[in-house]
């Protein structure tokens, strides 16, 4: 009797058996799949997008910040230059939804995405009649260049950047002076003269620096 | 001998399943899964760098130390901190920043991936968390 019933049972949990390991081989094959990543890929695009917006970086002004004229001007072969980690791989470059420079067409790349601002600087000009020798540049800016042309009669014998002493010639300044200011605080500079200075014998030139934000996309394929 | 046994190949194909759906367990428990942090860290790096770079609204040197002074200046500062960083992160990310006197953001759901950073100031540490929205 019960070597009959042997037969089936054997069936049965030769059944069992098999439709487990069939299920354990796909979940295995699922989790295979999973796990497996690019990790050379994804590290040169880390290693690019770090890269890209580092302080000594080409393209930043300061960390996290690039200049806007360095990105318009970017293209392939400028980036394979500046940037040796991208070799022989397809990299694209995006900002937002604007393509800076791609070395080929990506199709199923490997992406980092930074948060940066982007920098676009425009100088102006300003050379007002100075009657109380003092002269508050309106926006914050980290260099002001300074071309002094006094009338006869006039000497300009200092000029001072929030108190601070940063030219001094007793027989008189002529010229065009480049100087430090700071980007935290506001510029205030104060002319030593012994004379009137009117409209245009100081000119004041200042950078003026407009940040926008964007999200740069760092693309790369095998 | 009529007694309701069990088979034996019935129980050593039971003991064989158990076997492999252990190793099974093995592979679906200890991979991990495809996290994003790497990706959600460096958000909440740079956000931290953007924001410890900016100028003061009104008094110290940045922004971040400006928040981290007092509880006044925090209060004065948080609406513009946080007008400042929902300016600066993508939309589809959430955030908070917590200070000393404070936080500013979302409040923190359990169960989804953080991206965090910790940055000193004069004053204390802020800690920003983002996340997918």
């Amino acid at each position: 009797m019960r070597a009959q019933l042997n037969l089936p049972s054997l069936g049965v949990a030769l059944l069992l058996v098999t439709a487990a390991v069939g299920l354990s081989l796909t979940v295995a094959q699922g989790a295979f799949a999973g796990a497996e990543r690019e990790p050379v890929r994804s590290h040169a695009a880390n290693a690019l997008a770090d890269r890209l917006v580092a302080a000594d970086g080409p393209l930043a002004k300061r960390e996290n910040v690039l200049d806007g004229d360095e990105l318009d001007a970017l293209n392939a072969s400028q980036l394979r230059a500046a940037f040796p980690v991208v070799g022989n791989r397809t990299v694209a470059v995006r900002l937002d939804d604007r393509t800076l420079a791609r070395t080929g067409a990506v199709s199923n790349p490997t992406t980092v995405r930074r948060v940066v601002l982007v920098a676009n600087t425009t100088t102006r000009t300003l050379a007002p009649a100075l009657s109380t020798g003092e002269l508050t540049i309106p926006r914050r800016t980290g260099r002001v260049t300074v071309r002094i042309d006094p009338p006869t009669g006039t000497t300009v014998r200092a000029v001072r950047v929030n108190d601070r002493t940063v030219l001094l010639n007793d027989s008189g300044l002529r010229g065009t002076f480049s100087i430090r200011a700071s980007r935290w605080a506001t510029t205030t500079l104060r002319f030593d003269a012994d004379g009137p200075l009117p409209a245009g014998s100081v000119r004041v030139t200042y950078r003026v620096e407009r940040t926008t934000k964007g999200v740069l996309v760092v693309a790369v394929d095998a | 001998m009529r007694r309701g046994q069990l088979s034996l190949s019935a129980v050593e194909a039971g003991i064989g399943v158990l076997l492999v759906f252990a190793v099974t367990t093995g592979f679906v428990l200890g991979t991990p899964p495809a996290d994003d942090s790497g990706q959600l860290d460096a958000y909440a790096d740079d956000l931290a760098t953007v924001l410890s770079n900016d100028a003061p609204r009104h008094g110290d040197a940045t922004r971040l130390a400006e928040v981290t002074r007092s509880p006044d200046a925090f209060d004065r500062e948080a609406d513009a901190l946080d007008e400042r960083i929902r300016r600066v992160l993508p939309d589809n990310l959430m955030y908070r920043v917590q200070t000393p006197y404070g936080g500013v953001g979302f409040p923190r759901p359990d169960g989804v991936s953080y991206g965090v950073t910790r940055r000193p100031t004069a004053y204390g540490t802020v800690t920003i968390w983002v996340w997918y929205a």
